[in-house]
């Protein structure tokens, strides 16, 4: 069979976990979408430890990116893709199997390049008790479709056309946090739309330690006080000193948990505000950025 | 892809000489249910590349490499992070197995339960000249163990649904005596099988050096890894030192004492 180019390339950015990539590759593997009509690309960012090309499945490609940061490896990934529709998703993700078909069709129905955010769900691992923070995390974390609403998605699940990368540039490789937000933004502003398709799904794993929701709220922290132009780091930092009454709000009407369960969400909202004061004070003094 | 029951971990720098047997002795194995993970440590000879053959051509064979030289320890622990076999073992990339070794050794791990476990083993020169048969007791605790490292570790596996993913202490030198510690601190007892399943390769060297650096080692593995008081340290210390020395050279009297043991014939 001969091999057509590829119509979608997917992009994932890796640092250290390798681990995580066995349950990535068994979704990747039952994807709908024929192998043929895809390519995929892992792009290493720096690890300690490194799988060979010729221990990775087939539709794999790995590449390098020795400088940090996410956005810098998403970036050298797209100088390799050769798919009009480039498709992000992260390591710790689990794509549904009609992930990639889904998208493929949102992006054919659509007229001009649009920009496509699938779904997040963010589901608790079988193997671990659900805790506080599991219960907080399937509540409150990735808000794919509150994110959409405002214009933006994560690239968890994120679908950009060749096409805008063209019109608007690249991400932002300096960034480690918030790049997709930004990126985001930039093509609002050059008129290019984003819709959102719940129905791309992809699952992602509860966080279920207080360390790991801290190490993300120090990298978002980071992204929002130390990059980008001075007005809107001076708007995150007065934003973060006002009580998150908006998230407060946001749990109280969440759906994805129960009543009983909601007071918890709150608890664990206050104390994530009082450690992101403490964070972005660190920040402003001199803190090291977050990374993982 | 099926999952493998067994993920075998061996570290590998500047081994193009002895990984090849090493590898045919893997792929040789009556037991089919096993990944090997090759964690090349930098090598600046074609270690690499003949691992990464050696992926292409059987995908139980997975490649790793350090990004830089970073010591036995920390190889075998970015093997074991990737590992996705129930059950750890351990090859050096100078060592071989006897062909039922995974079969003998898994079949008595699942019967009984072990958490941990070793084998005896058969030491050979470069020239591969037979050395020596080291038996090994038929089970051994934390306490015994501190006194003597019975468990070689090319002999070693141990079972991850008991005690979890294990990693080594990254120590310089006896991180495998390090990691049999840990586990045994979690769990009471490893186990023995007393027959020779594994080859082990001597290298020839200034002996001499090599144990007064082992003794070194030892003694800042009690006082640093296992936080032992320097009372205990110095205890078990003796125990290391007057044991190893017996066992070297008055074997029949250390056998006697029951601190060697042989193979029955």
């Amino acid at each position: 069979m001969r091999k057509e180019r590829p119509k979608i390339s997917v992009i994932i950015p890796l640092y250290q976990h390798w681990e995580l990539t066995e349950i990535l590759f068994s979704a990747l593997e039952k994807q709908t979408l024929p192998k043929m009509c895809w390519e995929c690309f892992i792009v290493d960012n720096g690890s300690d430890a490194v799988p060979a090309q010729e221990s990775l499945p087939d539709f794999v490609k790995l590449l390098e990116c020795p400088q940090p940061g996410s956005y810098a490896a998403r970036n050298k990934a797209l100088q390799d893709a050769t798919g009009e529709l480039l498709v992000f998703t992260d390591a710790d993700c689990r794509p549904n199997a009609d992930w990639l078909e889904t998208l493929w069709k949102t992006y054919q129905s659509l007229s001009s390049p649009t920009l496509i955010a699938g779904g997040v769900t963010v589901q608790r691992s079988d193997k671990l008790k659900p805790n506080r923070i599991v219960v907080y995390d399937m509540a409150m974390g990735l808000p794919q479709a509150k994110y959409a609403s405002r214009g933006y998605a994560v690239t968890a699940n994120l679908s950009i056309p060749r096409a805008v990368f063209d019109k608007v540039g690249e991400f932002d490789g300096k960034r480690f946090s918030g790049g997709d937000a930004e990126f985001c933004q930039r093509a609002g502003q050059a008129g290019i739309p984003l819709v959102y398709i719940p129905s791309a799904n992809v699952d992602h794993p509860a966080r279920n330690s207080w360390e790991e929701l801290t190490v993300k709220l120090r990298r978002v922290k980071g992204g929002q006080v130390r990059s980008g132009p001075a007005k809107r780091r001076l708007k995150y930092i007065i934003k973060t000193f006002i009580p998150p009454v908006w998230a407060f709000w946001f749990a109280i009407n969440n759906k994805k948990v129960s009543h009983a369960q909601k007071p918890i969400v709150i608890l664990i909202q206050t104390g994530l505000w009082i450690t992101e004061m403490a964070i972005t004070f660190k920040l402003l003094v001199n803190g090291k950025m977050e990374r993982r | 892809m099926t999952v493998p029951e067994v993920s075998i971990i061996t570290p590998c720098y500047n081994a193009m000489e002895t990984l090849p047997k090493t590898v045919a002795s893997v792929r040789q194995q009556s037991y089919a249910h096993w990944e090997l993970i090759l964690v090349d440590d930098h090598s600046s000879d074609g270690t690499y590349q003949h691992a990464r053959q050696l992926s292409s051509e059987d995908p139980r064979i997975i490649t790793l490499r350090l990004k830089q030289n970073g010591g036995a320890a920390k190889a075998r622990n970015a093997g074991i992070k990737q590992a996705k076999g129930r059950y750890i073992a351990f090859i050096d990339a100078d060592d071989c197995w006897e062909p039922d070794k995974l079969m003998r050794q898994i079949a008595e791990m699942k019967k009984n339960q072990w958490p941990l476990s070793y084998t005896a083993y058969t030491r050979f020169d470069s020239q591969g000249k037979l050395l020596n048969k080291v038996g090994v007791p038929q089970e051994v605790n934390y306490r015994q163990l501190l006194k003597t490292n019975y468990i070689g570790c090319s002999t070693a596996i141990y079972d991850t649904d008991i005690v979890g993913k294990v990693s080594m202490p990254e120590l310089r030198k006896r991180q495998d005596y390090g990691l049999w510690l840990k586990i045994l601190r979690s769990t009471p007892t490893a186990y023995g099988i007393n027959e020779s399943l594994t080859h082990y390769l001597v290298h020839t060297g200034s002996l001499s050096a090599n144990k007064k650096k082992a003794a070194s080692y030892n003694w800042q593995l009690y006082r640093q890894q296992e936080k032992l008081s320097l009372f205990k340290s110095l205890y078990y210390f003796a125990h290391y030192a007057i044991r190893g020395s017996l066992r070297n050279k008055l074997p029949k009297l250390a056998t006697v004492l029951g601190i060697h043991y042989r193979l029955p014939k």
